[in-house]
């Protein structure tokens, strides 16, 4: 009989009643320190698969309230009983509780600029031929480069106008060819309409990008 | 997983941002996650054969361990 970990939530923020998780299995909380957990009882790791993804998320956008954002916990966070468990937690406590201030009422927005011009596909990988390899190399790190630099200027100039109603900024790592920058924002909810607003006129200012927003998400990239 | 064959962009951009903040973020308590590299590989592996863009699937590393060459973790 192990433990799930879901989210971290304020002390004394209890799940709806009959609320369930991964493998249907009943979702409860558990005081620890100055937090609270939201957690199941796992036999065992749950194996990672797309149905078992989204029950994980489903619990955590339960954790939502008036003014309380749940602090979510990466998927397969299992421990063999609620000692270690609770131990973890305190040990980082103070950072919990600073992190669920710092997303208290917000949500998460993830946000892809994309050039559709750009080439699909990386380059070809290099033949066997000697040196063949570091120019291959060299081609991909010009290609990045020069996406990335256009990519910081176009970030500087959504940053001027979202950066109003964005309270915090994670910046990702490119994972695409084509894609010129990956950022997620926290945005309180009731400044949600705006932030959209504001990357609508982004929209129309670049029509030649693909601008992919996503969201809201409870704030996965905004932990401590 | 049939579903997966007839998303449009959208939906297929948010299944791939669902997997990647589940998998690849979020706060991990221990230090490590207990899944297996296999596991992790089948899942993408599984949802690769289903979505059309095979790189922004594949590029997260794996939950388990982290290789000093695997890409950054979300950075301010």
């Amino acid at each position: 009989m192990g433990f799930y970990l879901y989210c971290i939530v304020p002390r004394d923020h209890a799940p709806p009643e009959g609320l369930t998780g991964v493998d249907g299995a009943p979702v409860t909380s558990r005081g620890v320190d100055r937090v609270a957990i939201w957690e199941s009882d796992l036999d065992r790791p749950p194996r990672p698969d797309l149905e078992r993804l989204r029950a994980h998320d489903r619990v955590v956008r339960a954790a939502f309230s008036a003014g309380i954002t749940p602090l979510p916990a990466r998927f397969g966070q299992w421990f063999p009983d609620g000692g270690t468990l609770s131990s973890r937690i305190s040990g980082s406590a103070g950072l919990y509780e600073e992190a669920l201030r710092n997303i208290a009422g917000a949500v998460e927005f993830g946000m892809r600029l994309i050039d559709p011009a750009a080439p699909a596909r990386p380059p070809p990988p290099p033949s066997e031929e000697a040196g063949a390899g570091k120019a291959y190399l060299r081609q991909v790190a010009q290609r990045r480069k020069g996406g990335n630099g256009r990519g910081r200027e176009l970030g500087r100039e959504l940053r001027s106008l979202v950066g109003s109603w964005v309270t915090d900024t994670r910046v990702a790592s490119p994972s695409a060819s084509g894609e010129l920058a990956q950022v997620a924002h926290l945005v309180r909810v009731d400044e949600v309409d705006a932030y959209r607003a504001a990357v609508g006129v982004f929209r129309e200012r670049h029509p030649d990008l693909r601008v992919s927003l996503t969201g809201p998400w409870p704030p996965y990239s905004f932990g401590p | 997983m049939n579903e997966l064959e007839h998303l449009d962009e959208g939906q297929h951009v948010a299944l791939v941002d669902l997997v990647n903040r589940l998998m690849d973020r979020g706060v991990v308590v221990s230090g490590e996650v207990v899944i297996s590299v296999a596991d992790v590989d089948l899942l993408y592996l599984n949802l690769n054969l289903l979505l059309s863009s095979v790189e922004t699937v594949l590029s997260p590393s794996s939950a388990s361990e982290r290789a000093p060459e695997a890409p950054p973790e979300p950075e301010r």
